[in-house]
């Protein structure tokens, strides 16, 4: 389903982020917003999440309004985020971030959630060797790993990655981006927020460059390969 | 009385003292973990337990003519329900809309406090009132004495203790097992401990925060209650009772570290015992002294408390 991002306002308390911001994700397509550190990237996912109210403007997941919902209901729509520094409950097990995962999933039921589970788990071998492990002592790339299945677990329309890459080693980096482009051709709608031109210029369909709250201009992909220097400029490299 | 036997009698005391505050005290311990509020009103609703279970009790005495054992029972359930039901009610009008800030939070629930206390006496009175045990009988015990004969077993006339007595500290054990088992073994604990966490990653993974406070906020009444109700058969229900709990609960709290339940529970145990051992063989007084230097000891030289994290 189409997520549509129509001129939003957002803010913390009274001190606004993003100013009239809008954009489209599609289903099976990556579209990655980028900017500077403090353009709004972060505060237009947790918007996106419910997890910031709107001072003005709308969002739509195709034909139902979801601005306005409590992030609770954002995520039964098909929604989920992949947070910036990971975020996992670290007292928890590897198998019970996942079970939080499984419960915000649209699809009840033990044998749906069994399979769901051993779904995500495929996906990342390495975390059914650590099931039991308390989720702070992983590594990092296997927190990654965590945070990406735990969102997974929701099966969302639309997945908010932030960051995914941020100080991973190179290999679990390339098996994180492989996971995000096989989601999209799976139809998944990806936004992600991304730093690293290269990762840009391999996985983008599609680039929103924010700068300052307020939408510059959106790429396509082939506009991005030709324009790196653009892409450079907005990142502040 | 030899010294043996009159230390056993003291430590039997201590560990009635020690169950019920472990309750108490882990009620307390849940609600600043989870939600960081300072609960000065806690001790209010271990009052409430102790009065709802008179209510309950009488009740069914006079109206049904319900045997003390039954009516017991049924305190024991319905008590800490209702008691519980008050706190989340009271969350949802007061915490919640003060957003849990720590600092207004502590005027709010003083407020609390003296509401429920208040309400307390204008609907039971100021009388102290007392709940019938659902049992009691006197259980004599042995001691040992070195004769010319060898060591042999002997009845120290006064030396024993009751049946009741010692139910309230196998069911407060009962209890919080049970307690344990549901914050790690169910679902609820699973929510509960992922919101402690982090509110906002719980909340975009579907768990409603606020009804999980509430829940919390209720759970932790709940649990001061069932302290209550069994402590009332040996103490009696009245409506300034909850200063005591309070007090003891929070030097408990602290000892055992902030928001560390099982921490609370073996600082309860220490306090509790260390009551019963200065209460028998010197005085009240004393003991609530020593647990007070205690607490202002840990605070100097342990700020996290013995079992607590420190804070980053």
């Amino acid at each position: 389903m189409m997520l549509r991002v129509e001129s939003i306002d957002v803010g913390y308390g009274t001190a606004q982020v993003l100013y009239g911001l809008s954009f489209s994700a599609q289903p099976g397509q990556i579209t990655c917003l980028l900017g500077r550190n403090g353009a709004g990237k972060t505060t237009t996912l947790h918007a996106l999440m419910g997890l910031l109210p709107l001072m003005a403007g709308e969002i739509r997941l195709g034909s139902t309004t979801i601005s306005g919902l409590a992030a609770p209901d954002v995520v039964k729509q098909g929604i989920a985020l992949v947070p910036q520094g990971r975020r996992l409950f670290g007292a928890l097990s590897v198998a019970e971030n996942i079970e939080i995962g499984l419960m915000a999933s649209p699809k009840q039921g033990k044998t749906e959630h069994r399979r769901n589970r051993s779904r995500v788990l495929e996906l990342f071998p390495r975390l059914k060797e650590r099931l039991g492990q308390q989720a702070s002592t992983l590594s990092g790339g296997e927190q990654q790993m965590l945070a990406t299945a735990r969102a997974l677990c929701v099966e969302p329309q639309v997945l908010l990655l932030d960051e995914p890459t941020e100080g991973l080693q190179p290999s679990i980096a390339q098996q994180l981006r492989d996971v995000s482009r096989e989601l999209a051709r799976q139809g998944v709608a990806v936004v992600l927020v991304e730093q690293h031109l290269d990762t840009v210029l391999e996985l983008a369909d599609s680039a929103v460059l924010i700068e300052s709250g307020r939408l510059v201009r959106t790429l396509s992909a082939e506009q991005l390969k030709n324009n790196p220097s653009l892409v450079t400029r907005h990142l502040g490299i | 009385m030899e010294f043996g036997p009159h230390l056993i009698l003291a430590l039997l005391e201590g560990s009635v003292t020690a169950a019920v505050l472990a309750l108490t005290a882990a009620g307390l311990a849940i609600v600043f973990g989870m939600l960081r509020v300072v609960n000065v009103a806690h001790g209010e609703f271990f009052m409430l337990g102790a009065v709802f279970a008179w209510f309950v009790t009488s009740g069914l005495s006079e109206l049904a003519n319900v045997p003390p054992a039954p009516a017991f029972l049924c305190a024991l359930i319905v008590a800490p329900i209702a008691t519980g039901a008050v706190a989340a009610l009271a969350d949802r009008l007061v915490l919640s809309r003060i957003g849990y800030d720590p600092e207004r939070t502590i005027v709010a629930t003083i407020g609390l406090l003296y509401v429920l206390q208040q309400l307390t006496l204008m609907t039971y009175g100021p009388e102290a009132r007392p709940v019938e045990a659902p049992f009691n009988t006197r259980i004599a015990l042995p001691w040992f004495e070195q004769g010319s004969d060898g060591w042999a077993l002997y009845w120290p006339w006064g030396f024993g203790t009751t049946s009741y007595k010692l139910f309230v500290i196998g069911a407060a054990a009962g209890l919080l097992i049970i307690l344990w088992l549901l914050l790690r073994h169910t679902r609820l604990g699973l929510v509960m401990r992922a919101t402690q966490q982090d509110r906002d990653m719980a909340s975009a993974f579907g768990i409603r925060v606020n009804r999980v406070y509430a829940m919390v906020f209720g759970l932790g009444a709940a649990l001061a209650a069932l302290g209550a109700v069994l402590v009332v058969p040996i103490q009696q229900a009245h409506y300034l009772m909850g200063g005591d709990p309070l007090l003891m609960s929070f030097i408990v709290v602290i000892i055992g570290g902030l928001g560390s339940v099982a921490g609370t529970v073996v600082a309860a145990i220490m306090i509790g015992l260390a009551d019963g051992v200065v209460s028998v063989f010197f005085s009240a007084t004393l003991a609530k002294i020593i647990a007070t230097i205690a607490v202002a000891l840990v605070l100097v030289f342990r700020p996290h408390g013995l079992f607590g994290r420190r804070s980053a």
